[in-house]
């Protein structure tokens, strides 16, 4: 039954994406397919939910078939008119270099690892099984999430306190509750399928830009970041979260370099399903919006606007609406009023820094970033190269430096909070860090030279332009 | 004659082994020796990454419940035991966080087991009401087990048990008689 559901998870997040765009790579694809496939699981479980229905093996694979047949259907309509007999005359076998394949053959080494530590051991860390892998095992037990039992205040009396797990984004827990219905023991295989999809998507969409060989290497680079692929093998959010809010962003800045309105679908896309998994994820939905309100008012296409608006608001407006419907609520941890604060504002300044220039949490991603400026400075100021992203970087590590000065630390200490909620917090940086490395203008430069002198045959322009004419 | 004096040249796919075999080299020296070796947070990546490979290759059997004591100690081991011993309608008063973590003495407990969620992840179904919410619990006056940690809770049972083990679930004498408790968890008691 779990591997049915997990196929069937699959096909529905694979027919999302094909209907959504046919402009994309096989590889991004694939990896997209369990990342999309969980989110709209989840969100299809809270609107089942809302409407009474009970979650149920038969209700949720139900509610994913249908969407699968629906999304399949919308997909071969808009093929049928371009429907072509595969040529096998054009076929060709990738042609690689060495370097592409010792650093593929260490990422699948590595991954294969973690994969295997990840499912051998249950869920032990502290936040899930004080949150949301407990909240998924309760939710599978009474099929429902609306009325739960530790949603009862006088069950729970602490339930309304600052911090609560009651208002934690739903995606996490629903995605447990998901397997632990279809009969798993652990709730375990949802972070390692999520971190295996990950690594993929990332490599496909950092090949479309950067070619074969920087593609690999800034894959491997991102998933030996030392604390995250700790994490990856916990039940944890954060890395999860990490999926959506850096592919939604790495999307985002394809969109600025191709033009292609695909590329913002699938960005609003992940970015919903990032605020989806965690609210602090609204940095990333500011930092993307401000480039696409300014791109959107550059060409005059607010259409584009619009689009990727209703696609990166819509599931943290329906969690909202969830629940004020199910009365859900818990007391605000936010300052809304300005003020100034000095040592909070240092605090937060130097225990960040402190973070970004951690080798032993982050490897050298932060080193690679600074160096990545230093070098590509001249064409930065010059011709705006990858201007977008960094901008989005930028604007997403301050606005989440806001966010920790705006927040009343009543349920913790805000040192703790820095240490270990916004270390985490980091993991979202590292793709995109590494996206970024691999993308502007020196480094292309100079692996143009690379893969041309080691492969002679397809360089990272021919992969783009390949990709664009499919 | 003049065929023999053709210059000898290297064919293409050759040249591109050789290439490439040098920089292959060149990039797996890079990882293994560099990478994996000199930073010190990818080498623990890789040291931790193959150690717990190795330890899982060699312990392939493990139960689930074998490796939650490993990771949780006597914690899991604690509640393990009350969700054996407790049928699954008990509505259990569990100890709070001074209880678990005496300032003055030495606890066998670790991680975060007074915290509600975290305990309830092992006793669901059972209701468990901590011991500060006892005033405000909707389920306070349907209690029908103790839970006992470093000898704390006995004065909180309404009878005098032959035995005082450190660390022990009792039920409670007036939910046998007010029919709280279903007459199964006798047996389970007998454990």
């Amino acid at each position: 039954m779990l591997t049915t559901g997990l196929i069937i998870t699959f096909l529905l997040g694979l027919s999302v994406i094909c209907s959504m765009t046919q402009k994309i790579s096989i590889i991004e694809k694939a990896g997209l397919s369990f990342i999309i496939g969980i989110f709209v699981t989840t969100v299809g479980m809270l609107v089942l939910d809302l409407f009474g229905v009970a979650l149920t093996a038969v209700s949720i694979i139900s509610f994913q078939l249908v969407m699968t047949i629906l999304f399949s259907l919308s997909f071969f309509c808009k093929i049928r008119k371009n429907l072509k007999r595969p040529d096998l005359k054009n076929f060709a076998l990738p042609r690689l270099n060495f370097i592409w394949l010792v650093f593929v053959v260490f990422i699948i080494y590595i991954e294969y690892m973690n994969f295997t530590k990840c499912m051998y051991f249950p869920t032990f860390d502290r936040d899930s099984l004080a949150g949301f892998d407990t909240m998924g095992f309760i939710t599978a037990k009474e099929h429902t999430y609306k009325n739960l039992s530790i949603f009862d205040g006088s069950y729970v009396p602490a339930l309304n306190g600052p911090g609560s797990y009651i208002t934690y984004a739903p995606m996490v827990q629903l995605s447990y509750a998901y397997v632990y219905i279809l009969g798993a023991q652990t709730s375990k295989i949802i972070p390692a399928l999520i971190f295996m999809f990950f690594i993929i998507s990332f490599y496909g969409v950092t090949r479309r830009i950067a070619g074969d060989t920087l593609a690999a290497i800034a894959t491997f680079f991102f998933t030996i970041t030392p604390e995250m692929i700790a994490f990856s093998s916990m039940s944890a959010t954060n890395v999860i979260h990490a999926a959506y809010a850096s592919l939604g962003i790495i999307y985002v800045a394809v969109w600025i370099k191709k033009k292609d309105l695909n590329n913002l679908i699938i960005g609003g896309l992940l970015l919903g399903a990032n605020m989806w998994a965690r609210t602090d994820g609204i940095v990333f939905v500011g930092a993307a919006m401000v480039i696409v309100i300014i791109s959107s008012l550059k060409t005059g296409k607010i259409k584009n606007l619009i689009i990727f608006s209703a696609l990166a608001i819509a599931p943290a407006l329906f969690w909202v609406i969830f629940q004020k419907s199910a009365g859900i609520h818990a007391e605000s941890i936010a300052i809304t009023s300005l003020f100034y604060d000095k040592t909070k504002m240092l605090k937060i300044g130097i225990y960040i820094l402190d973070l970004l220039l951690n080798t032993s949490f982050f490897g050298w991603t932060f080193l690679a970033f600074a160096l990545t400026i230093v070098t590509n400075i001249w064409f930065i100021i010059r011709k705006g190269d990858n201007l977008a992203l960094l901008s989005m970087i930028i604007m997403a590590l301050t606005a989440y430096m806001i966010l920790l000065y705006q927040i009343d630390y009543k349920w913790d200490k805000i040192e703790n909070v820095l240490m270990y909620s916004a270390k985490r917090f980091m993991f979202c940086f590292s793709p995109i860090v590494w996206y970024y490395f691999s993308t502007n203008k020196v480094t292309l430069l100079a692996f143009e030279k690379v893969d041309k002198y080691l492969s002679y045959k397809k360089t990272a322009t021919e992969i783009t332009n390949e990709t664009e004419t499919a | 004659m003049k065929e023999s004096k053709k210059r000898f040249r290297i064919p293409a796919v050759v040249f591109w082994i050789m290439k490439n075999t040098v920089a292959g080299a060149a990039a797996f020296l890079l990882i293994f020796f560099v990478v994996f070796k000199v930073q010190p947070g990818y080498k623990w990546v890789y040291n931790t990454m193959n150690n717990n490979y190795r330890a899982i290759k060699r312990n392939p059997n493990v139960t689930d419940q074998e490796k939650m004591r490993a990771k949780l100690g006597i914690s899991y081991s604690y509640l393990e035991y009350i969700a054996e011993v407790t049928p699954k309608d008990a509505v259990i008063l569990y100890p709070d966080k001074t209880a678990l973590f005496p300032k003055d003495k030495k606890t066998e407990f670790r991680h975060d087991m007074y915290n509600k969620l975290w305990a309830l992840r092992f006793l669901y179904p059972r209701k468990v009401v901590m011991t500060n919410e006892f005033n405000q619990s909707s389920y306070a006056d349907k209690i029908t087990h103790i839970a006992i940690v470093n000898g704390v809770g006995y004065e909180l049972l309404d009878y005098n048990p032959p035995q005082r083990p450190t660390h022990a679930v009792f039920p409670l004498m007036r939910s046998y008689m007010n029919g709280l408790i279903s007459t199964s968890v006798k047996d389970s008691q007998n454990k």
